[in-house]
């Protein structure tokens, strides 16, 4: 049986329930505290999500969802209505409650295994303490023929998502058996049906109207829908293939007038018990809403706020990419025709134009990914809560500056860090209540979130009111773990001590705690937000508190680059420009590297591609590392041709195997750093030449520029790393071979090199390349005509036993065989009758060398040579006598001089383990002087 | 009355109006731009940005320094944050850069205070190159102290 | 789909009569149903329970069937409930409001 809801609007529910119970759960804290000073906005909306969970989990048939946020709807209106107060009973409850929403929300298919008897019973003994038995459902009435009404159990804020989406409102009817099963549909698949052209607020069969089982089969009874749909009245009923007079639509008018705030105020009647409605005679009168419904003021009041829309993130991350690919092509361009600017009237405008529009662009875009640090903050009150329970402690959150926006990647980044500054805070920072009064401070600790603007930056501050961090504590322990030597730390302040926290490897709990864990160190937090383009910063005073600063950008110019080293120093390399990476085995240099017009080049697969050491270009000295001191030294040599070998590159380059490309993939681990071999004893590191050395590899970056693409050399290739992109000060945006600077994930600052850049500082001419290309395609094109030559398909036959000759077919007319006793002798000459014609024949012993053919055979055979005169064939000339015809083959032979010499004779070769004399017909009939001048 | 930052640049002290340095630090860790200009040290990340560093004896015509125990960087607070100040009254009218930058110096002296009426124009004994960026100088009891016209050392003439 | 001859079994225990169909209630069966439904009702007792955990499907004939044996038992004074209701069939009675009625219990 097919099921009833689509699994997208049961995973749209999770998530909006899921939203729902984040966006109240300091809402919900908040009552904790608040007390008599409550609002009644937050209670409002508390009940509202709750409210609506309950709705959906109602609609799609998840009962213990249901059935819990029913318990916890009845609870709160009690609370919103004043008819209860806040108290920890109730607030445990609620928050058990919420805990268990959140479970059944997890596995929603599995949400009716969740246990929830116990959080069900602590509500419902709230509950019976007050004399109030749950449920509360909003009605739509309608207006019934003879006055009588009709109730439908309507979700108040379904109704108002519905209208708030443009629906109207139908109401329905359809028989059973007329609209439903002689149209061969079950009633499962016309709410199926349903659904897929709108929305089913509410559905029912009304039992009523049937008397009993002797006439059931008879009657047909009706399914009465409340349907949402944005079709108008006519083709809703054809949607959900009804008769147009069973489908009526609500006055709209008139309930969305119902359905303002100003009427919802205090109306909600006191929850009525679960009943059988009233008997629905046919109608096809429209239904009207008859309570006001208070949770529609917060649809009314969402439509006051800007228009928003929901886009996938990976959407947004790679328009984001693309723009930040932009403003590269854009630099490019910039750079590239900056020069020009005055030969091109009106260029300077337009590009100043395109370098204000993709500038905003990419803002926008950033814009786009901008959320509020509150989505984390949010969860610190309820974290912190939970905490101080288990720890015995007093800890009051505040928030400030929720409202402050980052990247939402930073802001998902910064989840992990500062719940780990927040967790330490609680844990070790805030005393106990006793310590605190012996200290003579509140007993109650503080931790204060606030995040603010400064300088282009957001600055996020924890602050707890706790004990401190004493430097003389943490310096013992940096002493001890060698983090800083006794030199150094005579010269450092407290505040420099304190930031040792910060080393890796560093953790002050003395006690483990299974909160906070063990050793899980800040450095985790500086290395994160640094990740971030972020720095932290700490400052403490003992028995007054700990501040956490962390620095943040606001917006993140992100771009997928390849990070290579040369000589000790790396250097980004914008995925975008990156084509593959291409790894020469030392001992291949010599093969794989040739020089061009004095320039080196790399053959890689049909191209040659200028190749640059990026040291070079940098003017960074060359070094290598010493293989028998693993030191860093000078590297004097100047060229990779320095390595070659003595033998001709470009004829050794058509047998030898390709370089090993490796797909530019991003994200996807390069070939890293070497891994380093044993290392061999160090007299026979001296005396192995350099060139096969492993450590003279050669790893290569093809880069390509527009169209051209060409080779960098570096020392190391490392890891592609999403980096963020900081722009050049005015005093180095005069260095072409760079587009900006990151900041790695170690603090070190790297340059971000320019692909377009390294082409004009390394002077590199690609059309001097392209000449060269062109002359070698030619060769090539030569050599493989050459090759194709020697292909030939010939005739082998024999002559004298023993004698094996071939002959090219394409110079064949004819081969005829023919009766000895046929030959006629003419004078010195031997002629056969062919078509009438009397054609003179050569035996081979009369051109060249050979013996003769035996004289006894009874038949012979004649090869008639293709001749050519004036550019057609011409017809038959002569016949060569020959005793068989042995084969027809492709042959690809390289022919030797042969031993016999004559006309005719283009050289022998074996065929078929035979010595076989090549012959060529033509010149043969020349030297038989039967054909004047050759025209083949 | 003006205070000035001292400090070293081999056996040279330089005075410089602490209301334009942003802060001192020691984050040596200084990334070389290849091809920047010979006076530009380099790169270094101040908690996530980025600043360029000057080797201000180069740009005064000195032989580079090494970075030692007592190198330091000071940092100069950009023409917008010292705008706001001018515009607070709490600053003269300086010019420095609109990007962070940033000095390595020998090594860094106490803090002097000066009337404005003390500076006196460079003398006569220092050489062209240097007097170029010269703004004036004050006599200390601890001897000459010689102030930068910091715009002129930023140019980029 | 169960199929099958329809078969009604009914047992009687105590004051209760359960009543389980063998196959699908849907328009090939109901008549056969209503039959041997209308014969076992004739002494409903105190309780009529209606078994369907022998039932897949239940088409809107079916559901009218069951409805009709609701009503002859509430016509009665006869507490009626089903049980062993496939959770499919259950979200019928549930979408349809009809478990207001009477108790619907899961399989």
């Amino acid at each position: 049986m097919s099921s009833i809801v689509d699994e997208s609007i049961i995973s749209d529910f999770v998530a909006e329930s899921r939203e729902h119970l984040n966006r109240i759960e300091p809402d919900l804290l908040a009552m904790e505290q608040g007390g008599a000073a409550l609002s009644q906005e937050t209670l409002n909306r508390v009940f509202r999500a709750i409210h609506s969970i309950k709705g959906g989990a109602g609609f799609l048939a998840f009962e213990s969802l249901k059935g819990l946020s029913h318990a916890m709807e009845s609870v709160l209106m009690l609370v919103r209505d004043g008819k209860l107060g806040v108290g920890p009973e109730l607030m445990d409850a609620l928050f058990a409650s919420m805990d268990r929403l959140r479970a059944m929300l997890d596995d929603i298919q599995a949400s009716d295994q969740v246990p929830i008897a116990q959080e069900l019973g602590k509500l419902s003994a709230i509950l019976e303490g007050q004399g109030v038995e749950p449920g509360a459902q909003v009605k739509v009435q309608g207006k019934a023929e003879g006055g009588g009404k009709r109730e439908f159990n309507l979700d108040a804020q379904e109704v108002a998502s519905a209208l708030s989406h443009g629906m109207n409102l139908f109401h329905a009817k359809a028989f059973l058996h007329r609209d439903i099963k002689d149209k061969g549909l079950t009633p499962l698949g016309f709410l199926t049906n349903a659904l897929s052209v709108g929305q089913v607020l509410d559905a029912y069969i009304d039992p009523m109207e049937i008397v009993g089982l002797e006439a059931c089969l008879e009657q047909d009874l009706a399914v009465t829908l409340l349907f949402g749909s944005v079709l108008e009245v006519d083709l809703a009923a054809m949607a959900l293939k009804l008769p147009p007079a069973q489908v009526s639509m609500l006055d709209m008018k008139a309930l969305r007038k119902q359905m303002k705030p100003a009427a919802a105020a205090k109306e909600v009647a006191a929850a009525p018990g679960p009943e059988a409605p009233a008997p629905a005679p046919e109608t096809e009168e429209p239904a009207e809403l008859q309570a006001a419904v208070p949770e529609a003021g917060r649809t009314a009041k969402g439509d006051n706020g800007p228009e928003t829309l929901r886009v996938r993130v990976d959407l947004l991350t790679d328009l984001m990419n693309q723009a930040g690919e932009l403003v590269l092509s854009r630099n490019q361009l910039l750079r590239a025709l900056v020069e020009r600017g005055r030969d091109i009237p009106g260029l300077a405008s337009i590009l100043q134009n395109i370098n204000q529009v993709t500038s905003e662009l990419q803002e926008g875009i950033m814009q786009t990914r901008m959320q509020p640090i509150g989505t984390v903050f949010n969860r610190f009150p309820r974290i912190i809560r939970d905490m101080s329970r288990q720890l015995g402690k007093q800890i009051e959150v505040q928030i400030k500056g929720a409202e402050v926006e980052l990247d939402k990647s930073i802001v998902e980044l910064l989840v992990d860090p500062l719940t780990h500054i927040i967790r330490n805070c609680a844990d070790h920072a805030i005393e106990t209540p006793e310590e605190r009064k012996k200290a003579r401070k509140n007993p109650s600790g503080q931790i204060i979130l606030h995040a603010y603007h400064q300088g282009g930056q957001v600055i996020i501050a924890i602050t707890d009111d706790g004990r401190g961090i004493d430097p003389k504590k943490v310096l013992t322990k940096a002493l001890a773990k060698g983090l800083v030597k006794e030199s150094q730390a005579r010269d450092m302040s407290d505040r420099e001590i304190v930031n040792l926290v910060f080393a890796p490897g560093f953790s002050t709990a003395e006690a483990v705690s299974d909160i906070s864990g063990r050793g899980v160190g800040m450095d985790v937090v500086r290395s994160n937000t640094e990740k971030l383009g972020g720095h932290v910063e700490l400052e403490s005073q003992v028995g007054t508190g700990t501040t956490v600063v962390l620095r943040l950008p606001l917006t993140l110019a992100i771009i997928p680059s390849m990070i290579v080293g040369v000589s000790g120093h790396r250097f980004a390399i914008p995925q975008v420009n990156v084509v593959e990476f291409v790894w020469v085995r030392a001992a291949e240099v010599a093969k794989r590297i040739e020089r061009v017009h004095g320039a080196e080049v790399l053959r890689l697969r049909d191209q040659l591609l200028p190749l640059i050491r990026l040291a070079d270009v940098l003017g960074i000295q060359r070094s290598y590392l010493d293989p028998s001191t693993g030191e860093r030294r000078e590297d004097r040599r100047h060229e990779l041709a320095d390595r070659r070998a003595g033998e001709s590159a470009s004829v050794a380059l058509e047998s030898e195997p390709e370089p090993e490309p490796v797909p530019a993939k991003r994200g996807r681990k390069a070939k890293a750093a070497q891994p380093l071999p044993e290392a061999p004893p160090p007299q026979a590191a001296r005396l192995q030449d350099r060139r096969t050395d492993w450590r003279s590899d050669y790893n290569i970056v093809v880069l390509r520029v527009g169209s051209n693409q060409f080779g960098v050399v570096v020392d190391e290739l490392y890891d592609i790393e999403e980096i963020v992109v900081k722009p050049l000060s005015e005093f180095i945006q005069m260095c072409k071979s760079f587009s900006g600077a990151t900041i790695m994930g170690d603090g070190r600052v790297i340059m971000i090199l320019d692909a377009g850049g390294l082409v004009t500082q390394a002077h590199l001419h690609f059309t001097d390349l392209q000449a060269e290309e062109k002359l070698r395609h030619e060769e090539e094109k030569r050599k493989a005509a050459v090759a194709a030559s020697r292909r030939r398909s010939v005739i082998v036959c024999t002559g004298a036993a023993g004698e094996y000759f071939a002959i090219p077919q394409d110079q064949i007319l004819r081969l005829e065989k023919i009766q000895t006793s046929d030959i006629q002798r003419v004078g010195d000459r031997e002629f056969v009758d062919y078509r009438g014609h009397g054609l003179p024949l050569v035996k081979l012993e009369q051109v060249i060398a050979v013996k003769p053919v035996a004289a006894d055979l009874q038949e012979v055979f004649m090869i008639i040579p293709k001749v050519l005169e004036r550019g057609t064939v011409a017809l038959a000339k002569a016949g060569i006598v020959i005793s068989d015809i042995i084969d027809a083959l492709d042959v690809e032979v390289e022919l030797e001089a042969a031993t016999v010499n004559g006309p005719g004779i283009l050289g022998a070769a074996i065929l078929q383990h035979n010595l076989t004399l090549f012959l060529d017909p033509i010149d043969m009939l020349q030297g038989a002087g039967l054909l004047k001048g050759a025209e083949a | 009355m003006s205070q000035f930052a001292t400090f070293r640049l081999g056996d040279r002290v330089f005075g410089l109006d602490i209301m334009m340095i942003r802060e001192i630090n020691r984050i040596l860790d200084i990334t070389p731009v290849p091809h920047a200009r010979d006076h530009i040290r380099g790169l270094i990340n101040l908690r996530g940005q980025i600043v360029t560093i000057l080797d201000l004896a180069v740009r005064l015509g000195l032989p580079s320094r090494e970075v030692g125990e007592d190198s330091h960087n000071i940092i100069l607070k950009t023409t917008v944050e010292l705008a706001a100040l001018h515009a607070d009254g709490t600053a003269k009218a300086f010019s420095t850069s609109s990007d962070l930058v940033g000095f390595l110096v020998d090594a860094i002296g106490d803090v002097v205070e000066a009337d404005d009426a003390a500076i006196e124009p460079p003398s006569a004994n220092v050489s062209e190159a240097e007097s170029q960026f010269l703004s004036g100088v004050i006599k200390t009891d601890a001897g000459l102290l010689v102030l930068l016209d910091i715009k002129e050392v930023l140019s980029s003439g | 789909m169960t199929t099958g001859k329809p078969q009604l079994i009914t047992k009687r225990k105590g004051d209760t009569l359960r009543l389980a169909p063998k196959s699908d209630l849907v328009a090939s069966t109901v008549e056969a149903y209503r039959a041997s439904m209308l014969k076992a009702v004739e002494a409903p007792g105190q309780a009529v329970v209606l078994d369907l955990s022998a039932i897949e499907q239940l088409d809107s004939l079916g559901i009218t069937l069951v409805l009709g044996l609701f009503k002859s038992c509430q016509k009665g004074g006869v507490a009626f409930s089903i049980e062993g209701v496939k959770p499919d069939i259950v979200r019928v009675f549930k979408l349809f409001n009809l478990t207001k009625f009477f108790p619907v219990s899961e399989a």
